[in-house]
């Protein structure tokens, strides 16, 4: 049993954990997310993450494909083995390392910059499958 | 690995078709061309390809929209759409949708093939599952009820005994039965027996006690 239900379902989205290296995207994410009454727990590697999702019941992921600190692939595996969706976000217009993220399991991939709009639409088709 | 394959070329750039003929057919892949999608649709009836490379932008239907298209005809080849730059909405949709992969212009040789390797080893395991699939339901059509039942108590793990008991007939009888759903089967063992209506998803639940 995860820690999830510490915090009453009825009053919050869900959960998400958030992998974001530019400061100023990450607190732009942030109050949109808390804007839709998101709990939002922040992490920089993939060790973070890990305890992360087996602390919380996250609905998903978002994170950038080139976190700093660890690989896209890394980060994947680690929401796969806990059968976490994740959605990338990059910004190097790199098809192939969107085409793969994709091709081994990754929810979406959204290419920076994206609209607002379209990350809350997955996110709530993500809240009614979770 | 087997070599060759039959390719499917879609794309409306001619030195881009007459490139990729080239490179393929240097590989022993040989290819055929088409300048748009129309002009497959109305020139191939008879589509048994290995893979098709489909250039996302094309004048009249364009790439996508013949994916969706084959898609809808329930078309069993990999699709690899060939892209230029930038165009990862479109990509990522693509491949959500269940496109094999993406070329993104310009390309290298090596990767080409060993996407087009990909791709064709991919639908030639495919169509061995399929085949073997459809192989083990003829044998299984060619079982008589009553070794159905046996064969579902086989694969639960349960002895003999304990089948004939089940099925209210004499141990003997069942060792009948059982001999006749291992000829059947094709199955050296009973293990493989499990596998193969393991790969038919038959008797998921192990057996059970329906059936009595």
């Amino acid at each position: 049993m995860r820690g999830g239900t510490v915090i009453a379902a009825n009053t919050t989205t869900g959960i998400l954990a958030l992998l974001e290296p530019d400061d100023s995207v990450r607190d732009a994410l942030l109050t949109l997310l808390h804007g839709q009454g998101w709990v939002v727990e922040v992490a920089t590697d993939a060790k973070e993450l890990g305890k992360l999702l087996q602390a919380w019941d996250v609905t998903a992921v978002i994170s950038e494909a080139s976190m700093p600190g660890a690989a896209a692939s890394e980060i994947l595996g680690v929401c796969s083995a806990r059968h976490v969706p994740v959605i990338f976000t990059g910004h190097d217009q790199r098809v192939q390392a969107a085409v793969d993220l994709v091709r081994q399991g990754a929810d979406d991939y959204l290419d920076k910059p994206f609209s607002h709009q379209r990350l809350l639409d997955l996110l709530n088709r993500l809240t009614r499958a979770h | 690995m087997r070599r060759g394959g039959r390719i499917c070329i879609i794309d409306d750039d001619e030195a881009i078709r007459e490139a990729l003929r080239l490179l393929l057919s240097a590989a022993g892949i040989s290819s055929h061309l088409y300048a748009s999608a129309d002009e497959f649709l109305a020139r191939t009836d008879n589509r048994l390809f290995d893979c098709v490379l489909l250039d996302i932008r094309m004048p009249g239907m364009d790439g996508l929209g013949l994916f969706q298209h084959l898609l809808r005809e329930r078309a069993q080849y990999p699709v690899i759409f060939i892209t230029g730059h930038g165009d990862i909405p479109l990509a990522v949709g693509a491949i959500k949708q269940g496109a094999f992969d993406f070329l993104t212009k310009p390309f290298r040789e090596g990767e080409l093939l060993e996407k087009v390797n990909a791709a064709i080893q991919h639908f030639r395991d495919q169509k061995d599952q399929r085949e073997l699939r459809q192989e083990l339901s003829c044998r299984m059509e060619s079982c008589t009820p009553r070794e159905r039942d046996v064969m579902r108590l086989m694969v639960a793990g349960l002895h003999n005994k304990d089948i004939g008991e089940e099925l209210q007939i004499s141990p003997r009888t069942v060792e009948i039965h059982r001999a006749q759903v291992m000829a059947k089967m094709q199955a050296e063992s009973l293990p493989a027996l499990v596998r193969m209506t393991a790969s038919l998803g038959i008797f998921p639940d192990g057996g059970g006690d329906q059936g009595t």
